[in-house]
């Protein structure tokens, strides 16, 4: 659906966007994460075309995005940081998208609602409280009806019910109309209910992107003790991200595939051996790890 | 599809015109008020025939299209482009309005049609509705309406484009107007500034005696050049000296090619839009290559500006001259340079990245500064050749256009006098600028000249300088002061310079010659045809009016008393000792009437001579007329002049006399002297 070639964006002779890759199948829900600064805004607003990348290319089904309505009308965004004109209500930005959007729903505009029920569609947006703000973009982007959903910090600011509701509509959207959804979060927690697919961001490069699963089976941590006295060397070969020791358990987080690692730490002979799934937010961490992402000690 | 219309789209449009319908309301409401209401209202309020309210409104209209079309679109043009352009400055409105399904390019025409619409709609509608009221009152004037719709419409595409294309140039809003502002004026601004400068420093320099930076003054600064060329005019009708034609607008083609060039600049904003960067939303300036002229514009215009300003405010406690200019120029400079920097940078912190180019900048108007000083050029030291000379004028306390071999050669030798005396010439200047004792400026004058050549190839070439004048000298043989003396007392100079070839005698209207006041006593003295006297009830003098065959005789003999250097002597100061033994206490009025010409009606500053301002009144029948004034103090050694006031009977000693002997009668000391004494 969306894809991303060696893109290049220098700001004021920063890199923020070094030669980064990336690819978002249709029908997925990606998650782009990584930490502050990492380029993770400037990609969305690369998608949206808004921005336009010093090199490389931008594309969405092969053609490229910016300065070019016909792939522009298939997405809508939900930015961080939202825009509205000053006087405007929800009915009145309504009626504005309804003359950009060929497939604006009208239908769906009244069926939402119900859900948004706690947004006053006639009252100015400015006069609104942040959540319903954001409430009010979801009720509008998703009745654009969208192919692509490009979303950067959505929930923020929505309560833990609502958060629930938006997800359910994104969800009903990407199984009932194939509807793809980029999103941007550092609720990692929540990304990891939802996405199928992840990219990490780390200084303007994607470092790693795979389908949720695959990255779970990837890395994987695993807990092991020995009987007291005993402590062989860790095998060589073994991918090892981090390894740290509570008493006589120790933690290894290892990246490769899980049975050879667990036939390999076997064959030590420990008397206690665990190998347990990764969070997201863990593989965030530890992946970033490599990258001397500092916090990393800390966390641990 | 509704969002396929590629270049300009309708929702986006209708929102622009919705979010600021005040905006376009309010110039719609002051428009309707100034023409249709006020033109309805004056039918209502004068009691006018058709014909004369139809010039009314053609008058009203004609300043309406120039002076009130240009100031209010100014002013209107640059809040719609703040409006319409607004979202380019704030991230978030770049990412929502750019996220769009439009191209920059539908963006960009849908909001320049928008911005011109604004102001282009309702000038038709207040088209419209001043036409129904002309209808209404009987007093059509559909071409000086079609005028003011077609400046309307010019003034519009120039200011609003002009607008545009700054906004372009800049990221943030404020920054907007202020760009406006300063570059509708920036390049007479910097000429001034340097005129100022090079006046100051450079010996002899004659204000626009640069002729390219006269026109970079004049024409790259929109406003000043949109109000000298676009006014108000009468036509020109050839033999009509009475009626006055109704105005019309002149500079319509100057106009119409401002608003080519708008459109240029249009375009050119369209091709930044294409390249912009949106992330610089917030930035000064959005063009990089940009970045350095501003930088290095803010701070010679900051060192112009403020360093002339210093110096002037400081001059008291400073000694004059090139060095303390240098130093408040260099000081407002590195300030105006810092500054810019900083608003560039965001950043206080910029001393230490900025200094390198400081100290070439500045090490650049040291070096200017110094060229100037030492006069690199040889700019101070050149005297046009007297064979490629055509004319010289001799502009000052009295203009004079010299056009003999002998004048323009006794001109040369003056201009090569004050090169040759300039310290001398500069210490007397300060002096005489300087000095707090006032006894001093009863016997010493300075007095400001420009030679402007006309040379053989028709191009000009033109000094200013300063001429001390005291009795001193006025004594020495080569000073400049005895020279200049000599040079404007000519008597042919003094005839073409008193009575130029533009004066046509047949023009003459009347004269008339202060004289003591004793018509009080005898109001109808004179028994001479064409000539009366009136008296003054509030003043101390009457006055002798001559017209007709008498004004004509009277005009002979100061014509003749000129030619044979008997009238018409400039005394240089009134300290002359031989000022008051010759000057009367009488001076002489002449009134010319004028014709008509397209010199003078194109533009009102501007005639076949520049020695000629012109006034109007009413002749008898109430009807205006146009004429000029020559005025000259009567002389004692005019012999021809005096021996016809005798004629009229006219006695000298009572109503016409010399300064001291005005003096010694206690007549000039006196108000009442007549009426204690009498005349005789």
């Amino acid at each position: 659906m969306i894809e991303l070639r060696e893109v290049v964006k220098t700001f004021d002779g920063t890199r923020a966007l070094d030669g980064l890759s990336m690819f978002v199948p249709k029908g997925s829900i990606y998650g782009l994460v990584g930490p502050n600064g990492a380029g993770k805004s400037t990609v969305l607003r690369h998608i949206t075309g808004v921005y336009h990348q010093d090199s490389g290319q931008v594309l969405m089904e092969g053609s490229p995005i910016f300065e070019n309505p016909s792939a522009k009308v298939r997405l809508a965004d939900i930015p961080d940081e939202l825009f509205y004109f000053i006087t405007d209500s929800t009915r009145d930005l309504m009626q504005f998208y309804k003359g950009f959007y060929p497939r604006f729903d009208l239908q769906r505009y009244e069926a939402l609602k119900d859900v948004f029920r706690t947004v006053n569609e006639k009252r100015p947006i400015r006069h609104l409280s942040k959540g319903m703000q954001k409430q009010s973009a979801f009720w509008l982007a998703l009745c654009c009806r969208p192919d692509l959903l490009v979303l950067d910090e959505p929930v923020d600011g929505l309560d833990p019910v609502m958060r629930r509701q938006v997800w359910s509509l994104l969800m009903e959207d990407v199984a009932e109309e194939g509807t793809t959804v980029l999103v941007s979060s550092h609720n990692l927690r929540e990304l990891e209910d939802v996405c199928d697919h992840v990219g990490i961001l780390s200084r303007g490069r994607v470092l790693l992107e795979r389908s949720l699963s695959e990255l779970q089976e990837t890395v994987t941590k695993f807990q092991l003790a020995f009987a007291p006295g005993e402590e062989p060397a860790l095998p060589e070969g073994l991918n090892i991200l981090s390894e740290s020791s509570l008493g006589r358990v120790k933690t290894l987080i290892i990246r490769g595939n899980v049975e050879e690692a667990t036939a390999r730490l076997s064959a030590l002979g420990p008397v206690l051996l665990d190998a347990l799934p990764l969070s997201l937010e863990e593989i965030f961490i530890y992946e970033l790890g490599g990258e001397d992402y500092a916090v990393r000690e800390l966390v641990l | 599809m509704r969002s396929a219309n590629w270049c300009f789209n309708v929702p986006f449009f209708r929102k622009q015109a919705k979010r600021f319908w005040p905006l376009w309301s309010l110039y719609t409401l002051l428009f309707v008020m100034l023409l249709p209401m006020y033109m309805l209202m004056q039918a209502q309020a004068r009691f006018l025939g058709p014909e004369s309210l139809a010039d009314k409104f053609q008058t009203y209209l004609a300043s309406m299209a120039t002076f009130g079309s240009l100031w209010i679109n100014l002013f209107f043009c640059i809040l719609v482009a703040m409006a319409l352009w607004s979202y380019l400055y704030n991230n978030r409105s770049v990412s929502m309005i750019h996220a769009l399904p439009l191209t920059r390019g539908t963006l960009f025409l849908t909001n320049y049609v928008a911005g011109l619409l604004f102001s282009i709609a309702p000038s038709l509608v207040v088209f419209v509705l001043a036409l129904g009221v002309e209808v209404f009152v009987g007093a059509l004037t559909i071409p000086a309406l079609c005028t003011w719709l077609l400046c309307q419409i010019l003034f519009t595409i120039f200011f609003f484009s002009f607008a545009t294309l700054l906004a372009f140039v800049t990221g943030h809003i404020l920054a907007l107007p202020f760009f406006y502002g300063i570059f509708s004026v920036l390049t007479k601004g910097i000429t001034m500034l340097l005129d100022g400068v090079f006046s100051s420093f450079v010996y002899g320099y004659s204000e626009r005696s640069l002729t390219a930076l006269d026109w970079f003054g004049n024409w790259l600064s929109p406003l000043y050049a949109l109000q000298l060329k676009v006014r108000p005019v009468r036509p020109y009708v050839a033999e009509d000296l009475v009626v006055r034609p109704p105005m019309e607008v002149s500079g319509l083609g100057v106009l119409a090619v401002c608003a080519a060039v708008g459109l240029g600049m249009a375009l050119l904003a369209y091709l930044l839009y294409r390249r912009r960067s949106l992330e610089l939303a917030g930035e000064v300036i959005t063009v990089s290559y940009l970045k350095p002229v501003f930088k290095f514009g803010v701070a010679i215009c900051s060192g112009l500006a403020f360093g002339m300003m210093f110096y002037q405010l400081f001059q008291q406690f400073f000694s004059r001259g090139i060095w303390s200019l240098l130093f408040f120029l260099l000081l407002w400079a590195a300030i105006g340079y810092y500054a810019a920097e900083m608003m560039l940078r965001k950043s206080f912190r910029v001393f230490r990245a900025g200094a390198p180019g400081l100290f070439a900048l500045l090490l650049l108007m040291t070096a200017a500064m110094l060229a100037m000083e030492y006069d690199i050029s040889g700019y101070e030291k050149t005297v046009p050749d007297a064979e490629k000379v055509q004319m010289v004028q001799v502009l000052g306390w009295q203009d004079s256009k010299l056009t003999t071999a002998e004048d323009i050669g006794g001109t040369i030798a003056l201009h090569e006098t004050l090169i040759q005396q300039k310290a001398d010439i500069e210490r007397q200047s300060d002096e005489y600028s300087r000095n707090s004792n006032s006894d001093y400026y009863k016997d010493h004058e300075l007095y400001s000249i420009q030679l402007r050549y006309t040379l053989q190839d028709g191009s000009i070439f033109q000094r200013r300088y300063s001429i001390p004048v005291s009795l001193e000298t006025l004594e020495q043989k080569d000073s400049p002061a005895k020279q200049y003396d000599a040079l404007m007392n000519r008597p042919a100079v003094r005839v073409e310079t008193i009575f130029p070839a533009t004066y046509k005698t047949e023009n003459l209207m009347e004269i008339s010659m202060n004289v003591p006041d004793y018509a009080k006593q005898a109001p109808a003295t004179s028994q001479v045809p064409g000539v009366r006297f009136e008296s003054d009830p509030y003043g101390q003098d009457a006055k002798m009016i001559l017209s007709g065959e008498a004004a004509q005789k009277f005009y002979a003999a100061v014509r003749e008393d000129i030619t044979a250097g008997r009238l018409g002597y400039v005394f240089l100061g009134d300290f002359h000792p031989e000022f008051k033994k010759i000057n009367c206490i009488n001076g002489i009025y002449f009134t010319f009437r004028q014709d008509y010409n397209k010199t003078n009606s194109v533009d009102g500053m501007e005639s076949a001579d520049t020695r000629t301002r012109y006034m109007e009144k009413q002749d008898e029948n109430g009807k205006r007329i146009s004429y000029y004034e020559q005025n000259l103090d009567l002389q004692i050694t005019a012999s021809s002049t005096i021996a016809v006031l005798e004629q009229f009977g006219l006695r000298q000693g009572v109503h016409f006399m010399t300064v001291e002997q005005a003096e010694k009668s206690g007549y000039l000391n006196d108000p009442k002297y007549y009426e204690k004494y009498g005349y005789q």
